[in-house]
């Protein structure tokens, strides 16, 4: 077991509204633990100090990546860092920032006007993209209590135990009410990875699939119930789209 | 054993005030309750609040003796903790097939010391039900668990304990009597041989049902004889680690999976057949022990209307000579 204090974390924003940060935050009773068993190298939401680039233990990276500089700064850090965690939809997906559709340019001046003409950018990509990741934290944003296990389990030298099971799974073990079966609400649960304790269906809200896609989804019986919903065709993409990248734990591990 | 005659007392009003009562004494009451979303869930009972009848509630007793996620030990750097001990919960209200999965839980859970620590805590209360649609029990399927059997104005004891307590409220003279099985189901369910089971590996029908599944698990977190779990350590900032105990299930892409990379079951049809070998035909020391208790729940929550009854069937005309 470790007890030193001398592990180096970094937290890394790319282009993301900065949730997950706050859900670390938000784990207040938990963070005086955290200060005492790592060295802030960067964290954007607490200190305005930018990351040394000087080596560090885990970096864990936030947002989706758009320009060059981006990714030279991503493969910098990769290489400085004995640990990678990617954190949150859009370093695990690209999440919301991917849904922009059309050609780049124009997507550009209808937001920065003229002044992008020059710019150098790409669709919103995952981090999983360009470099290694060794642990993935889904979610948007993530649950405290995910956040937290990992934290504990890679400071003290190992994974946490995870199940990599869909949000139905943990919403039957709930007893909830099924939205998609009783009530033809499109509930995108069945190929969702678990974890969030299914808590919007525990509230009566279908599943937006905000964790990403379980391994090995049935996403054709998905879209034939979706379509039972009265959904459009297009709307069912659109739902699909918007978390549905890369099935979790088939990036890198 | 199968068609087994229990010791049965008459049971008038003064005597089931007295019985419930004394129960209260050592006892919490636990009861299937119906919500405003129409789920029927076992719950802590209000006060003065009992069931009318057994009712298929969502999830069976199996919650409460194989909670859905529960530590089995924590240890931090100066101690180690076992799980704390369950409390006494009488279970009022669970119908027959209930019943005959907890003996098939215990059969399964004999040699396990967390399951038998809250087995033991447990005071199992049947009643009478009323078959719904989905129903397929069967009274010569397997024996069952359970400590009273409660009917309109008859009492069964079924355990020593049971026995014990009917006793104590002086419950008049007992006679040897065949429990009040519900006539409709008996009979109605489809059952695959060993041989026929063995001969379907190719059978065109897993693929076909499996290519609807979509893995969600649910057949097998409501099934009362689903029993697969998983062991998952985690450890907190502050370096204590805790073991936990969580339901798993066969439908799950990881669930054959191996050290190595060997999958045992790696497509959705082999899953699907290996939960239908679960259960028509038992593992292990169970092995030809049917361990469907037919009470239909698993057809009732599947999105895709996968149907256990209609594979067996339909494997006798693919498959059966
Ligand atoms: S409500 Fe959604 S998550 Fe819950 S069981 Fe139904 S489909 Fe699955
Ligand atoms: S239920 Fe779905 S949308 Fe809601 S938190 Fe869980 S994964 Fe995200
Ligand atoms: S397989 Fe289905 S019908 Fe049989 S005991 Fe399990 S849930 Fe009930
Ligand atoms: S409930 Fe139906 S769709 Fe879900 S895993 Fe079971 S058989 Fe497959």
């Amino acid at each position: 077991m470790r007890t030193t204090s001398s592990l180096k974390l970094s937290w890394v924003r790319f282009t993301s509204c900065s949730g997950c940060q706050l859900m670390l935050l938000n784990c207040e009773t938990s963070l005086n633990e955290l200060a005492r068993i790592v060295e802030l190298d960067a964290f954007p939401l607490v200190s305005s100090a930018g990351d040394r680039s000087e080596p560090v233990d885990i970096a864990l990276v936030e947002g989706s990546l758009s320009t060059p500089e981006e990714v030279e700064r991503l493969l910098a850090i990769r290489r400085h860092s004995r640990l990678l965690v990617a954190v949150g939809a859009c370093a695990l997906n690209g999440g919301i920032n991917a849904l922009v559709k059309g050609e780049r340019r124009s997507c550009l001046a209808g937001i920065y006007g003229e002044q992008s003409a020059g710019w150098d950018s790409f669709p919103p990509q995952p981090v999983h993209h360009f470099v290694r990741v060794d642990w993935q934290i889904p979610g948007c944003p993530p649950e405290r209590r995910e956040l937290l296990e990992s934290l504990g389990s890679i400071l003290h030298g190992g994974w946490p135990g995870r199940q990599l099971m869909p949000v139905c799974m943990e919403c039957r073990c709930n007893e909830n009410r099924c939205l998609l079966v009783e009530d033809h609400a499109p509930c995108l649960g069945p190929i969702t990875l678990a974890g969030c304790n299914a808590s919007c269906p525990a509230r009566g809200v279908p599943c937006e699939g905000c964790r990403g896609v379980v391994p090995e989804a049935n996403r054709d019986e998905l879209y034939r119930l979706l379509l039972e919903t009265g959904l459009s065709v297009q709307e069912i993409q659109h739902r699909l789209e918007r978390f549905g990248g890369t099935p979790h734990g088939q990036a890198d591990r | 054993m199968i068609d087994a005659l229990f010791p049965s007392y008459p049971l008038p009003q003064d005597v089931v005030d007295d019985l419930l009562d004394t129960i209260r004494r050592d006892w919490t009451f636990w009861g299937p309750c119906s919500g405003e979303d129409e789920v029927w869930r076992l719950q802590p009972l209000p006060e003065g609040l009992w069931p009318a009848n057994a009712v298929t509630t969502f999830l069976t007793v199996k919650k409460l003796l194989l909670p859905q996620r529960a530590a089995l030990w924590s240890h931090d750097q100066n101690s180690y903790r076992k799980a704390g001990a369950a409390s006494p919960v009488a279970v009022i209200g669970v119908p027959l097939c209930d019943l005959q999965a907890v003996w098939y839980l215990d059969q399964v859970f004999a040699e396990d010391e967390p399951y038998l620590d809250r087995r033991k805590q447990l005071l199992l209360i049947g009643m009478p039900c009323e078959p719904g649609a989905e129903c397929r029990c069967s009274r010569q399927l397997m024996p069952l668990a359970g400590d009273l059997f409660v009917g309109a104005d008859r009492v069964w004891a079924l355990s020593r304990a049971g026995q014990g307590l009917l006793l104590e409220c002086a419950c008049g003279v007992a006679e040897e009597m065949p429990l009040p099985w519900p006539e409709g189901p008996d009979g109605q369910r489809s059952q695959i041989s060993e041989d026929l089971f063995l001969s379907s590996a190719a059978a065109s029908i897993w693929f076909d049902e499996s290519q609807r599944c979509l893995s969600c698990g649910a057949c097998s977190a409501v099934c009362p004889t689903c029993y697969c779990f998983d062991l998952l350590d985690s450890a907190a900032l502050d370096g204590s680690v805790v073991r936990r105990r969580a339901w798993d299930n066969c439908f799950f892409a990881e669930h054959g999976k191996v050290a190595g990379g060997h999958d045992f079951r790696p497509g959705r049809a082999d899953r699907l057949r290996f939960r239908m070998e679960h259960k028509l035909l038992g593992f292990g020391d169970l092995r030809g022990q049917n361990s469907c208790v037919g009470c239909g729940r698993c057809r009732g929550v599947c999105p895709a209307e996968i149907d256990l009854d209609r594979i067996a069937e339909q494997l006798h005309l693919e498959v059966g000579s």
